[in-house]
């Protein structure tokens, strides 16, 4: 049967504090070489782009001109600078939710500490927006409306949203994971030749977009709300 | 994956915990996106969004360019076109205008003609009448003058009958011949 847990691969101290180098570690490295690779390709390239794109330069010019633009039609101009950090957000993600196509590899998005972590940083990004933008008003508007006794209530709404959206993600692409481990360990042998090709097709490839899809425009639009004038 | 050594480091694989260990996960979680997202926002997104934009605005340039051109080139065109009406309907008004002081200059020439024509016929006439009325004098004169000669010949002549006939036809035959010459 196939292994959903988490591989450990090693294990090195930081602060005094062992630190687990998991698979999901692993990978994100490998995910992270995978764009940095073609990042470095593309930037060499880019000295011999033309005003006629064709093969590599058409790929680059889709992926960035398509993040652009969606940039462009559902971020506030506000948001604009935060183009790079959409980008990789999307960019990581989809590669992570897409990489159990791989023989024998699990997503690094289907162990939590991963989209925590992604989800960190969009709430972050929400905070420093809205107080960079709005200042006091982002403050009293979120924390203390309607009334300053509901503080606890309003942090615990603010802190609740990348809570949910990681455990949307972990969720999803776990719960693929399981199901498609069930069906290499549990069914008859011959459901394993053929059927697991559309699972994959269904639970990596196009869940895997979705899920990265989705974390990304809500990302995008709490930070957008955030930074929107009040 | 060496179970036993992760075993003695109190470390064993699973599908979710809510421990020290997955915060602690999330350092180098963090670390690596956030060197990822400062990367490949300088080496890729921001160059190649910044190639994009300067080639988009470049080629909204070059149209407003072009737009520009061909609303010249309409203007310029629509100009002559104007000017080629007005050319015409100059033309038509110069050829008019020739037209009729052609006419005017032509009627007024054949005028003129006609009373040229007019005098001289008039001139003609008062010549050709005067050199009749001299040619008739000089006749006459003549006609005198032959017949005083004649008149003196037949006195110096013989009263011949045949030598009359032939002084009468001799004289007959010299004032015909200067009545002839006369006229």
């Amino acid at each position: 049967m196939f292994d959903v847990t988490v591989p450990i691969h090693g294990v090195v101290s930081l602060f005094g504090v062992d630190l687990w180098i998991t698979n999901t570690i692993v990978v994100s490295w490998v995910i992270m070489a995978v764009l940095l690779t073609f990042a470095i390709i593309a930037r060499v390239k880019l000295k011999k782009f033309t005003d006629k794109p064709k093969g590599f330069q058409n790929v680059v010019e889709m992926m960035v001109g398509a993040f652009d633009g969606f940039m462009k039609s559902n971020g506030s101009p506000k948001i604009q600078w935060m183009g790079g950090w959409f980008f990789t957000l999307f960019a990581f993600l989809l590669l992570s939710n897409i990489f159990g196509l791989l023989p024998g590899q699990r997503p690094p998005t289907a162990d939590w500490p991963l989209p925590f972590a992604l989800a960190l940083t969009s709430f972050f990004f929400i905070q420093y927006s809205g107080i960079r933008h709005n200042g006091w008003q982002y403050i009293k508007g979120t924390y203390l409306s309607p009334h300053p006794v509901f503080l606890p209530v309003n942090i615990l709404g603010e802190f609740s949203r990348p809570i949910s959206l990681s455990f949307r993600l972990f969720g999803n692409i776990l719960g693929g994971l399981i199901l498609i481990s069930l069906l290499y360990g549990l069914a008859p042998v011959f459901t394993r030749f053929g059927i697991p090709v559309f699972l994959h097709l269904f639970f990596d490839l196009a869940f895997g977009a979705l899920q990265a899809f989705i974390f990304t425009i809500l990302s995008l639009t709490f930070v957008g709300l955030a930074a929107a004038e009040r | 994956m060496n179970q036993g050594f992760l075993f003695l480091l109190n470390a064993e694989p699973r599908l979710f915990g809510m421990d020290q260990q997955t915060f602690m996960q999330l350092i180098p979680h963090l670390f690596n996106f956030i060197l990822l997202a400062v990367l490949l926002t300088f080496i890729l997104y921001k160059p190649v969004r910044a190639f994009l934009h300067e080639r988009a605005d470049r080629i909204a340039k070059e149209l407003d360019e072009a737009e520009q051109t061909r609303q010249a080139a309409l203007d310029l065109k629509s100009k002559y076109e104007q000017q080629l009406k007005d050319i015409e309907m100059e033309r038509t008004v110069i050829l008019d205008d020739a037209r009729k002081q052609a006419i005017e200059r032509r009627n007024r020439d054949m005028t003129e003609a006609k009373k040229e024509i007019d005098a001289l016929k008039a001139r003609a006439n008062a010549e050709i009448e005067a050199e009749k009325n001299r040619v008739k004098d000089q006749v006459e004169q003549s006609i005198v003058e032959i017949s005083s000669a004649m008149a003196g010949k037949l006195l110096a002549a013989s009263i011949d009958v045949n030598a009359h006939s032939r002084l009468f036809d001799e004289a007959m035959a010299e004032l015909e011949a200067t009545v002839f010459k006369g006229v």
